[in-house]
C-alpha cells in the first residue's frame, strides 16, 4: 500500500525528485470519486525523455478532456527511485494521484524503441503487477502499447494484452469507450472485453494468436486460436490532420527536459522513400496540416504555456508544401517576444535562398544535417536522393551566412556497402571542412566545429531492408576503427553508436515470439535502461540468449528469403510486400525512386487506408 | 523599474531546485504578460534577482525576487495576473515597487525559519535551557565542501549566524520554534546544521520539518 508519508520519505532521498511528483503547470487533477475510469500513460524511460515525447502530450490532454476519465502519466523510475521503492515496499506510483500504478484500468505503454523493453516489465513488476498477461486477474489493470514499435508487436506478445497498431488518437478514445460500456456490467471479465476490442480495427490481440515454427526456427504459419478474429490487423490512421484533435495547452516540466518547447506537428508521414527508414514506411500517407491552423495552434501554446522556444515537428519539415512561409510568418510574429523559433531540420536541397537570408538574423545554433551515407552509390542504394554538390553547395551558403557548426549523421553496415564506402564518410567530413576554411580569408568568421556521427544500421521491419542480413558486431568495429584511424582532426569530433546494442536491437526489431523469454531472462538479470551507457549489461543479455537456446543471429545475421513468412506479416501498414520487394530489388540495382509528391509508385497506402490518392488530395 | 515580488513555494513544488524556480517564473511573467526587461545580447533573458536560494525540499512561505519590468507595467495587477495563472503550490503574495539601488541580496538581513520539531522526550523548561545555552557558548559547526575533488573542511562558531530562536509553540512533545538567521557577508547558518548543534547540546529530536517563513531587508 502506498502513502504520501512514505512517498515523502523516499522523495527526499533520490536524485531529481520532481521526475516523480508532478503537478506541472496544465496537468490534471480530478476526483477519483467522480471518475469512471483511470487510464495511465506510461513512458518506459526517465520523466525527462518521457516528458519530450508529442505523442505523450497528445493523447494526455485528449483523454483528460474527457471530465469522467482521468489519465495520469508514470514514467521508468531511475535506479535510486526503484532500490527506495523496492526497500520500502511501495508500488511504483502515478505521477498525479501519486496512487500506485495497479489501480488503474488501462495502462498504455508506448513503444518507441526496442531498448526500453526490459524497463517496462521493470516498470510493472514495480506495480506489484503479474508481468505475463497470463497471469494477470481481472482486478489487475489492462495493459496495452502502442507505438512505431509496435508494428512488430511480437517479442513482448507474453507481457501486453493488447496492441494498438497505427496511430493512437482514435483508437484509444475506442477502446476507452468499450471499457467504460463493459466495465459496470457485474459480470464483466477481461477476456470478454478484449474479445470485443479485437474487433476494433487497428487493435491486436496477441493471446488470439500462435505462431508455428519449422524445426529451423522459422516460422511455419500463424494460426488464430479463438474462433472469428481477424487474421490480419490493419493499422489505424488520422485521415485528417487540420481537424484531428490536438491540445492546446500541454504539461510543462519544471525540471530541465531533453525537449522543453511548444511542439506543433506539421504533417505526418514523409515522401521521400529513403529504404532504411521504417518511419517513412510506417506512417504514410503524408497528411498536412493546414498552415493557419499550425499557427493559430502555436499561439494558444504559446499562450497557455509560456515556452519560449517553438519547434515544429514532423519526419521531415523542410518537406513542407508551405514550409518558408510558415516559417517566415512564425520569425516575423515572435521574433520581437524574445520567442526563438528552432528551425527544423531542413534538407539542404530543399532550402531556398530567401529562407537562408530570412534566417540569418536568428541565434546561430548548430547545422544539423544527415547524408546517411558517405558516397553516392551507397546514397543510391538507400535512396537518399541527395547528392554531393546539393550537401556542399548548401552549405557553403550556410558558413558565408556566419554558422560555423556542423553536425553531421551517418550510417554504417548499410546494405551492398564496401569499405571504400566508410571511407567516403571520412571523405565527405574533411571536403566540408575544407569548404570552411577554402573561402576568403575575410568570409571566415566563427570558430569551426564539426561533429560526424556514426549509428549501426538495424534493419527494420515493413522496409525494403527488412530481408537484409545485419552486420556483426565485429563487421561494425572493422568500420569504426578503420573511420577512427583515419579520422584524426582537431577540428572535427568522431562518434559512433555501439555496435553491441545495435546488435541487440537487431534481435528484438526483427523478433519473433521465441524473443519474449529472452527478453523475461535479460529483465530477472537485473537489465533495464539498456539505452543508457551506464547501465547497459551487454554480457548479461548474451546469458540470456543463451540460457533460452536462443541464437541471436538468427535475427540479426540471417538473410531472409522473399517468401519466408515473416513475424510482423500479419498487420497491414497499408504498404504492399510487392512495393517493399520491388524497391529491394532497386536497391541492389543502385537505382532510385523519386519523391512520391513527383509521381505514385504504387505502394498501395493509398487503396487500402487513405482510400483515395493520398498526397495529391491535400495539395 | 524594478519589483519586489514576494512568493511562496510549498507542497510538492518543494522538489523543484533553484534553476527550476527561476525558468518557471520565466514562464510564468510570459504567460501572465507582464512585460519584463530582456538583457541584452546572445540569449536574452528576463532581468531577475533573487535574495537567496532555497534548498531542494524546503517549503517556503516568504522568499523574494527582483524583477525588472518596462516602464509601461502597472505593479498594483502583476499578483493578479500571475497567480492566475501560477500552480496551487506557487503563488505571489506581495508585489512592491522597489526604491533601492543595492539588489536583495545585499539587503537581506534576516532569514526567519520555522522548524517543528517532534521530540522523544522533553519539557518546555528544558528545551528553553537548551536554547540559552546556545547563545551562551561557542558553537563549532564543521561544514564539508568538495572543491576540485578535495574535502575541505570549514570550522565555524554558528552562534554568530543566529539572531534569536523563540518558541511559538509547545505541546505534547512537540515544539514550534522561530528562528531569526543571520544572513551576512560570511554567508549563514543552516538549518540541518542549527538542528544538529541542538541535538548535540541533548535535545532528543525524533523528527522535524523546516520551513522558511520569511526575510528581512535593511
Amino acid at each position: 500500500m502506498n502513502n504520501d508519508k512514505m512517498i515523502e520519505k523516499i522523495l527526499r532521498k533520490v536524485e531529481k525528485p520532481a521526475r516523480y511528483t508532478g503537478g506541472e503547470l496544465n496537468s490534471y487533477n480530478k476526483d477519483i470519486n467522480s471518475t469512471d475510469l483511470r487510464f495511465l500513460f506510461a513512458f518506459p524511460d526517465v520523466y525527462e525523455i518521457g516528458m519530450s515525447h508529442l505523442g505523450m502530450h497528445i493523447l494526455y490532454n485528449m483523454i483528460n478532456k474527457k471530465d469522467n476519465i482521468w489519465c495520469e502519466r508514470v514514467f521508468a523510475p531511475w535506479t535510486d527511485m526503484e532500490d527506495e521503492l523496492r526497500a520500502n515496499n511501495l508500488d511504483l506510483f502515478a505521477l498525479e494521484s501519486w496512487d500506485s500504478i495497479k489501480e488503474f484500468d488501462i495502462i498504455g505503454f508506448t513503444l518507441q524503441y526496442e531498448m526500453s523493453y526490459t524497463n517496462i516489465l521493470n516498470m510493472i513488476d514495480l506495480g506489484n503487477i503479474p508481468i505475463k498477461s497470463k497471469d494477470r486477474r481481472d482486478e489487475d489493470p489492462l495493459i496495452i502499447a502502442g507505438g512505431p514499435c509496435a508494428f512488430n508487436p511480437e517479442p513482448l506478445h507474453e507481457f501486453i494484452d493488447l496492441f494498438v497498431i497505427g496511430e493512437g488518437e482514435e483508437v484509444t478514445l475506442e477502446l476507452i469507450d468499450l471499457m467504460e460500456t463493459m466495465k459496470n456490467n457485474p459480470d464483466y471479465s477481461k477476456s470478454e472485453f478484449l474479445y470485443e476490442a479485437s474487433k476494433i480495427e487497428g487493435v491486436y490481440v496477441p493471446s488470439y494468436y500462435e505462431e508455428v515454427y519449422n524445426e529451423d526456427g522459422l516460422i511455419k504459419e500463424r494460426k488464430t486460436t479463438v474462433e472469428n478474429v481477424k487474421p490480419t490487423v490493419k493499422k489505424r490512421i488520422v485521415k485528417d490532420l487540420t481537424k484531428s484533435y490536438y491540445p492546446e495547452k500541454t504539461l510543462v516540466p519544471y525540471i530541465e527536459t531533453v525537449h522543453d518547447r511548444v511542439m506543433v506537428e506539421i504533417f505526418r508521414g514523409c515522401t521521400r522513400g529513403c529504404r532504411f527508414c521504417q518511419a517513412g514506411m510506417i506512417y504514410r500517407p503524408v497528411r498536412e496540416k493546414d498552415k493557419d491552423t499550425i499557427v493559430s495552434q502555436i499561439e494558444e501554446l504559446i499562450k497557455n504555456t509560456g515556452h519560449e522556444e517553438i519547434s515544429l515537428s514532423s519526419l521531415s519539415s523542410g518537406d513542407y508544401s508551405e514550409i518558408e512561409d510558415l516559417i517566415i510568418e512564425l520569425l516575423d510574429k515572435y521574433e520581437k517576444e524574445n520567442i526563438n523559433v528552432s528551425l527544423p531540420s531542413l534538407r539542404m536541397d530543399s532550402l531556398s535562398d530567401k529562407l537562408i537570408d530570412r534566417i540569418q538574423s536568428v541565434r546561430k545554433s548548430s547545422i544539423t544535417f544527415a547524408p546517411e551515407a558517405g558516397t553516392q552509390r551507397m546514397r543510391d542504394i538507400i535512396n537518399k536522393n541527395i547528392t554531393e554538390e546539393d550537401i556542399t553547395g548548401k552549405l557553403e551558403d550556410l558558413f558565408n551566412f556566419g554558422w560555423s557548426s556542423v553536425k553531421l549523421y551517418f550510417m554504417i553496415g548499410l546494405p551492398g556497402e564496401e569499405m571504400h564506402d566508410v571511407m567516403g564518410i571520412k571523405e565527405l567530413t574533411y571536403k566540408i571542412k575544407d569548404i570552411f576554411f577554402n573561402r576568403p580569408k575575410e568570409k571566415i568568421r566563427g570558430n569551426f566545429k564539426l561533429t560526424t556521427s556514426v549509428a549501426c544500421f538495424v534493419p527494420k521491419a515493413f522496409t525494403p531492408f527488412q530481408w537484409e542480413a545485419q552486420d556483426d558486431i565485429e563487421e561494425f568495429y572493422d568500420k569504426i576503427n578503420l573511420l577512427k584511424d583515419n579520422i584524426k582532426d582537431k577540428k572535427i569530433t568522431f562518434n559512433y553508436h555501439e555496435p553491441e546494442r545495435s546488435f541487440l536491437e537487431g534481435t528484438f526489431a526483427r523478433g519473433d515470439r521465441k524473443v519474449s523469454k529472452v527478453l523475461e531472462i535479460a529483465w530477472k538479470k537485473g537489465c533495464k535502461f539498456d539505452g543508457w551507457d551506464d547501465k547497459f549489461k551487454f554480457d548479461e543479455w548474451l546469458k540470456a540468449f543463451s540460457e533460452a537456446g536462443i541464437d541471436p543471429e538468427f535475427y540479426t545475421k540471417r538473410k531472409r528469403n522473399f517468401e519466408e513468412i515473416l513475424p510482423w506479416d500479419f498487420i497491414d501498414s497499408g504498404v504492399k510486400k510487392e512495393f517493399l520487394i520491388k524497391e529491394k530489388k532497386k536497391s541492389d540495382q543502385e537505382s532510385v525512386t523519386s519523391d512520391c509528391r513527383m509521381l505514385c509508385h504504387n505502394c498501395g497506402v493509398n487503396t487500402d487506408i487513405m482510400k483515395g490518392p493520398c498526397y495529391e488530395s491535400n495539395s | 523599474m524594478k519589483v519586489i515580488v514576494k512568493y511562496k513555494k510549498v507542497n510538492r513544488l518543494k522538489y523543484i531546485s533553484h534553476l527550476d524556480t527561476i525558468r518557471l517564473l520565466q514562464r510564468a511573467v510570459r504567460r501572465a504578460g507582464v512585460k519584463v526587461s530582456y538583457s541584452q545580447g546572445y540569449n536574452p533573458h528576463p532581468k531577475f534577482s533573487f535574495a537567496m536560494p532555497l534548498s531542494l525540499g524546503l517549503e517556503t512561505y516568504g522568499d523574494y525576487i527582483e524583477i525588472e519590468v518596462e516602464d509601461g507595467e502597472n505593479p498594483k495587477t502583476i499578483k493578479e495576473r500571475m497567480n492566475k495563472i501560477l500552480p496551487e503550490d506557487f503563488k505571489i503574495i506581495e508585489v512592491k515597487e522597489s526604491v533601492h539601488d543595492k539588489t536583495l541580496a545585499a539587503r537581506l538581513k534576516n532569514v526567519i525559519y520555522k522548524i517543528d520539531i517532534q521530540l522523544d522526550d522533553g519539557s518546555r523548561e528544558e528545551l528553553d535551557e537548551i536554547i540559552n545555552k546556545f547563545f551562551q557558548e561557542e558553537q563549532i559547526v564543521e561544514r564539508i565542501k568538495i572543491k576540485k575533488r578535495r574535502k575541505k573542511v570549514k570550522r565555524f562558531d554558528g552562534r554568530k549566524f543566529i539572531e534569536k530562536i523563540e518558541i511559538i509553540d509547545f505541546k505534547d512533545k512537540s515544539a514550534l520554534l522561530k528562528v531569526y538567521g543571520i544572513f551576512s557577508n560570511e554567508g549563514a547558518l543552516k538549518m540541518e546544521e542549527l538542528v544538529d548543534v541542538l541535538k548535540r547540546l541533548t535535545l532528543k529530536i525524533k523528527d522535524y520539518k523546516i520551513v522558511r517563513e520569511d526575510m528581512i531587508f535593511e
